[in-house]
Order: C-alpha cells, then sequence, then structure tokens
C-alpha cells in the first residue's frame, strides 16, 4: 500500500520535472520578451533528435557523465539556434501586436518540424538510457527506474540554478529589472537589446537541454513538438507566466493531482491535468506566484 | 405541312456527320481514359509513419497495373491527398477527390477517418476500401454498402491472438490490458476479451480470470501511471492495442519497472514492427499483430516482388504489413474493374461484392453480405536482439481468416 502510494507519487514528481524542464525556457522567453514562443516545444524536439544522433555517433548508450555531456552540447547547439531565431525573428516582434508573435513563432514550430522530417525522416525512434540508469531502484515492494530518479535530479538541479541565478547574480537581477520595466532599465545605462538576446538564447538553451535530458523517456518522431507543449503550457499559466518559481510550484502540484487522479480514477485517463488547471485558474487567475520572479 | 428545303436537308445532314465525326473521339476516349483512383490518407501528423509505406504499396500495384497494360486497355490514374489522419480533413479531402473525378476512393489508416469518410460516400456516390481502419462499427452498426475493407478486423485478430494464447500459455489465465481510450482500442479489447472467454475454456479448459482494462491517453508523453497501474493489477497476462509513438514510450517506460517479466506474454494489437525498428535491441518480447509478414508469404509471387522493392527504394529490410494492404485495395478495384469496364460506382459495388483476388497474403475474398475481407490472420512473437536489424521474429502463426471470422450482421452490431 504505502510502495504503491510512494510509487504514483513518485511517477508525478518525474512528470513534474520533465514538464518544468520544459517550462523553464518557455517561461523565461515570456517574463522577459513577453512573447509567447509557440515554437519552444520543436526546439525541445531538435533537442532530442540532437540526442539521438550524437548518441549513434558511437556505440549508442553512454555513461552517466557523458549524456550530461551529450545534453549540455544539445543545449548549446539549440541556444545557438535561438541566436539567430532571435536575430531573424525576435527582434522583428518586440512592437508589433500579441497575434503576429503567435503566428511568427507557429511559423518557426512548424519550419522546426519540417526540419526534422527532412533530416531524421517521418519514422519513430527511440533512445536508450544512459548506462547505469537502464535499471530500477528497489526499496521494499517500492520500485523507481533510475533514470526516472535522474530526471527528478536533473529538474530540481535546474530549478537551483535558474533560481540562484535570477535571485542571487547581478546579471539576473539585471534581467528581472529589464523584465519588470525595461523602459526605466535603458534609462539606467543597461543594454536592454543584450538582455532580450541573452534570455532568448537561454531559453532556447533550456529547450535544448530538455530535449537532450528526456530523449530516452518517451518516443521521438516529428510530432514530438506538441507533446510536452500544453502540459507546460497549463504549467507556467498555472505557476504565474513568467514566473520560474511558479513554473517549478505548478509542475509539481499538477503532476500529483494528474498521478493520483489517473490511477485512482481510471475511467478518465489524462483529464486531471486539465481539470486541476481549470480549477485554479478559476480561484487564481493570475496563477500561483505571480508578481513573484 | 412542314416544307423542307433541299438546302436545309444538306444543313442537317451536315450538322449530323459533324456531330458523329465530334463525338466518335469523345466515345473512343471515354473508352480510352483512365480509371480514377483518390487515395486519401494519413501523410503527414502522428500516422505518417503508416500512411506512407500504404501510399507506396498503392502506388506500386498501380504502376504494375499500367506498366502491364492497365485494365481493360485502360490505365489508373491514382490520385493523392493527406488526411492528416483527421477526420474533418479526410472527408474535405474525400470530396476533393469525388470532385476530381475519382469515384473509386482507398487508404484510411485510422478508423475515426474511415467512419467520417464512409458517412458521406452515398451522397457522394462513390466507394471506399480502407488498408487499415479496423473499427467494427464500419461493417457491422454503420454498415453503408459503398464501404468494403480489405483488412482483417479486432474480430478476427484479437481473438485469434487470444486463441494463440489458450493454446501457447494454457497456465496464464489471468489477463489484463492497456488500452487507448477510443474507438480503436475499445474494439480491439471487446473482441481479445471474448476470444479469451471462447478459447480458454474449450483449449485450456479454465475460465481465465480478466480484469478491467486500462484506458490510457492518446498523444501522451508519460505512461508511468498507467503502468503503476497494470503493475498493481493481478493479472500476469497483459494485451496492448496502444500504436506508433505510445507504444513505443509505453514499452520504453514500462521495462526498467521489470514489466515485462511480472507480465507475460505480453501480446501487441496491430504494431508491426514499428516499435522493434525504434527500440532495436531494447524491444522486449512480445507477440504482435501484424496485416502481412513477407517472411510468412516466401513464394507469394506479389508478396515477394513487393518485398524486393520496397526494401530496395527504403532501404527498410522489415516492411510494415500496411505496405501490402495499400497494394491489396489497387488489386481489389482492379478485379471488380476486370468484371465492371465502365467504372461506375453501382457496377463497382456489385462486382466488389463476393469478389476474390490475389494479394501479398495469397486470395482474398469480399464477403458480399458486410463487404468484410477474409483473409489471414499473421502474429509473429519478437525481441531485441544482437543483429543488423536489432532485433529478431522468434516464430510466427498464420490464422486462416475463415477460421475466425464473425458472422455477417451488416447494420447490426457483432453477434457476440
Amino acid at each position: 500500500m504505502l510502495a504503491d502510494f510512494l510509487l504514483i507519487a513518485m511517477n508525478g514528481l518525474v512528470w513534474a520535472m520533465a514538464v518544468f524542464l520544459v517550462a523553464s525556457g518557455l517561461t523565461l522567453v515570456f517574463g522577459i520578451l513577453h512573447i509567447l514562443n509557440f515554437s519552444h516545444g520543436g526546439f525541445v524536439m531538435i533537442g532530442a533528435y540532437l540526442a539521438y544522433s550524437i548518441m549513434n555517433l558511437g556505440s549508442g548508450a553512454v555513461g552517466i557523465v557523458a549524456f550530461l555531456g551529450l545534453a549540455l552540447v544539445c543545449a548549446v547547439t539549440v541556444g545557438a539556434m535561438g541566436f539567430v531565431i532571435d536575430r531573424v525573428v525576435f527582434k522583428r516582434l518586440k512592437d508589433v501586436d500579441d497575434s503576429y508573435s503567435l503566428i511568427a513563432t507557429y511559423a518557426v514550430l512548424l519550419l522546426s518540424e519540417g526540419a526534422v522530417k527532412t533530416i531524421w525522416g517521418p519514422n519513430f525512434l527511440s533512445v536508450s538510457p544512459p548506462k547505469g540508469l537502464g535499471g530500477a531502484v528497489f526499496l521494499g515492494d517500492f520500485i523507481m527506474p533510475a533514470y526516472a530518479l535522474f530526471v527528478i535530479g536533473v529538474g530540481i538541479a535546474v530549478f537551483l540554478v535558474l533560481d540562484f541565478w535570477l535571485q542571487r547574480t547581478a546579471s539576473g537581477k539585471i534581467m528581472k529589472s529589464v523584465a519588470l520595466d525595461p523602459w526605466m532599465a535603458s534609462l539606467l545605462g543597461i543594454n536592454i537589446n543584450l538582455i532580450f538576446t541573452v534570455a532568448v538564447v537561454a531559453g532556447f538553451a533550456l529547450a535544448g537541454l530538455a530535449g537532450g535530458v528526456l530523449a530516452p523517456n518517451q518516443s521521438l518522431s516529428p510530432m514530438m513538438g506538441g507533446t510536452y507543449i500544453i502540459q507546460a503550457f497549463g504549467v507556467i499559466i498555472v505557476g504565474g507566466i513568467g514566473n520560474v518559481r511558479g513554473a517549478f510550484l505548478a509542475a509539481i502540484l499538477l503532476g500529483l493531482i494528474d498521478a493520483f487522479g489517473t490511477v485512482y480514477v481510471p475511467s478518465f485517463p489524462g483529464i486531471f491535468f486539465f481539470i486541476a488547471v481549470a480549477v485554479i485558474i478559476l480561484f487564481r487567475p493570475q496563477g500561483l506566484l505571480s508578481g513573484v520572479r | 405541312m412542314v416544307q423542307i428545303s433541299r438546302r436545309k436537308v444538306l444543313h442537317l445532314l451536315g450538322a449530323g456527320v459533324a456531330t458523329s465525326a465530334l463525338s466518335a473521339p469523345m466515345y473512343a476516349r471515354a473508352q480510352s481514359a483512365p480509371y480514377k483512383m483518390g487515395f486519401v490518407g494519413a501523410l503527414s501528423g502522428p500516422a505518417e509513419a503508416l500512411g506512407r509505406p500504404m501510399l507506396f504499396g498503392t502506388q506500386l500495384a498501380v504502376d504494375e497495373i499500367n506498366a502491364a497494360g492497365g485494365i481493360n486497355g485502360r490505365n489508373i490514374e491514382l490520385h493523392v491527398r493527406d488526411s492528416k489522419g483527421k477526420p474533418d480533413t479526410g472527408t474535405v479531402m474525400a470530396r476533393e477527390l469525388v470532385g476530381e473525378g475519382c469515384n473509386m476512393l482507398l487508404g484510411c489508416v485510422s478508423s475515426s477517418v474511415a467512419l467520417a469518410i464512409n458517412g458521406i460516400l452515398k451522397q457522394e456516390n462513390a466507394t471506399l476500401i480502407t488498408a487499415a481502419a479496423h473499427s467494427l462499427r464500419l461493417t457491422h452498426e454503420d454498415f453503408n454498402p459503398h464501404y468494403f475493407r480489405v483488412t482483417d478486423n479486432p474480430y478476427m485478430r484479437q481473438r485469434a491472438q487470444a486463441k494463440l494464447m489458450a493454446e501457447l500459455y494454457p497456465e496464464v489465465t489471468t489477463w489484463g490490458g492497456l488500452i487507448p481510450d477510443h474507438e480503436y482500442g475499445r474494439s480491439t479489447w471487446e473482441s481479445y476479451q471474448h476470444g479469451l472467454n471462447t478459447f480458454y475454456p474449450e483449449l485450456a479448459g479454465v475460465q481465465p480470470t480478466i480484469s478491467d482494462p486500462i484506458l490510457t491517453q492518446y498523444g501522451g508523453s508519460d505512461y508511468r501511471n498507467y503502468i503503476a497501474s497494470a503493475l498493481r493489477d493481478p493479472a500476469v497476462g497483459f494485451f496492448s492495442s496502444l500504436y506508433g509513438g505510445d507504444a513505443i514510450s509505453l514499452y520504453q517506460q514500462a521495462k526498467p519497472y521489470g514489466f515485462f517479466q511480472k507480465k507475460a506474454p505480453f501480446v501487441d494489437s496491430a504494431n508491426e514492427f514499428i516499435p522493434a525498428r525504434a527500440m532495436k535491441q531494447e524491444l522486449p518480447e512480445m507477440w504482435v499483430g501484424s496485416h502481412w509478414y513477407f517472411g510468412a508469404f516466401k513464394g507469394n509471387a506479389i508478396s515477394d516482388q513487393l518485398y524486393t522493392k520496397y526494401s530496395e527504394e527504403t532501404g527498410n529490410k522489415h516492411p510494415d504489413g500496411f505496405v501490402s494492404e495499400g497494394h491489396a485495395t489497387v488489386m481489389a478495384y482492379a478485379g471488380a474493374l476486370a468484371k465492371a469496364p465502365e467504372g461506375t460506382t453501382e457496377d463497382v459495388i456489385s462486382a466488389l461484392e463476393g469478389l476474390t483476388f490475389e494479394t501479398a497474403t495469397g486470395s482474398r475474398t469480399l464477403r458480399a453480405e458486410d463487404h468484410q475481407a477474409i483473409k489471414p490472420v499473421i502474429i509473429y512473437r519478437l525481441r531485441g536482439a544482437d543483429n543488423d536489424a536489432g532485433f529478431e521474429i522468434m516464430e510466427y502463426r498464420v490464422i486462416d481468416g475463415a477460421e475466425t471470422i464473425e458472422d455477417a450482421t451488416p447494420g447490426q452490431p457483432v453477434n457476440w
């Protein structure tokens, strides 16, 4: 009984950290630029496909350290793509209506799907977990896949790094000041264009990192971009759009609700996430931690 | 009295000659004009990996027939539309194809698209032969004389799978299921459950204990909660009808829990080689349902040629059954057109009813009453392996469709 309860709770946490990894970059870009980036899922997908290709350059499965290095390579590569997207697309969206941003970022999503289909083909692919993470951890009757624990660990680590950066470092505080009032920040001599670019590159790098880390979590296909994005949007809305701490808390809350709901009310698979989002927004439309950055 | 002058008679004669001169080539052209067929299938979206091989088989059959001189001296002209795997898009595309003169439609990966197009066939005066859509409703509750299916259906396949399990694993008497929460998932489970209840008492001498199926989300990224539910289920044998990327994600996530050791045998309804090609050595052992397995039909000229051409052009040495089913839809129409050269919808329907035609799995017959094909059910046992493909086919079974097909009850539910 206790083992069942723990298993469900841990499954909820794995879901939460996987979605938080995707949502963190999305909420960072929105927090600073106020652009809801529909293409974010597409770059998570590109990160996952890059991980697949890098792993297949060698003999397939790699060790944990090499896997983390590989995920960082995905982050850097997708971050570089973010730099290009910023120059070509995002720079032109600053002074236009939100609807143009939605259309433009959706177009980028379609481009990313087309690029993946062209390079890797339409067939399903899969990535093995790193060596040492293919098995499970046993504690009595409780079983937890080692890779799932790894995803939880990486999710928490990414949150701590982001939170430390935004709350404790000078560059993070500058970033927050630009998010709150870019005009005043520019009057104080802050190069806000540089800050915008840093935010976009960081957001895309987080998408690449999420893709690399989560590549062994599910099948890869050119439609993968949409797999996490609905949950990620739910998490950033419930957490308070632009708020990394809020996204982290919302991911955990929604993950646990979805996990227990799915197991104990099995007739309605997948519905508890949406019910929870709707109910929370009904009572707290600004999100859980709106205003706290 | 009507006066007809010599000049007027000459004018009329001239007009008649001119009309004859113009209409003769038109008549000749109608006799030699190509037969138009419209492929509507998923060529983008989540089911693209299933729709593309289907189109390959369809196009190959059209090319072969045209290269051999066509049917009744007339070529086949194939028009192609992408349904994106969506019912609304599929319906629009089907209407477009009919507008282009294609009264013979074929293809369809998913039941939802086939059910949607099925609803407009009478109105559009067209026929549809599907190459994968498995919903039992198509040949039962929603039966429509304009619709035909060249593949097997869940009653045939899942009951055949259940029968095989009763034969091979008589000691496994508790069964559970993981099924997607939609029409196809429910159809497959209903049929599998019925098969277990029929064949275990008959072959193993015991009544099986069957748990309620675990309903899963379509298109999800995380199946661990469903896996947790399955692990809590006391059932030993497990059946799954998740397909494509969902099935691969489920298998990847279930493996570390030791799921496939605890829940064995494991039966996959219809994923062909799709998870095997993706997971390779990581593929757990399972029995998988298929439309066609080339290794089981060596010596069948259509099967051999299909395999050779597909593997040469794509480099894929393990083609999925969707290739053969696309091919079979054209072969069915070709057989009908040989008997009904005008190609009108009414004539084609009459000719298809009871038609026997050759395919990569041997002869198939379209049952006249409900338009369901009688064809073999193919089941193979797969597992990951250290070879070039990354997996191996441990054994296979070809089960005569006539043994497992349901009673024809068009317009009525299945007579369980």
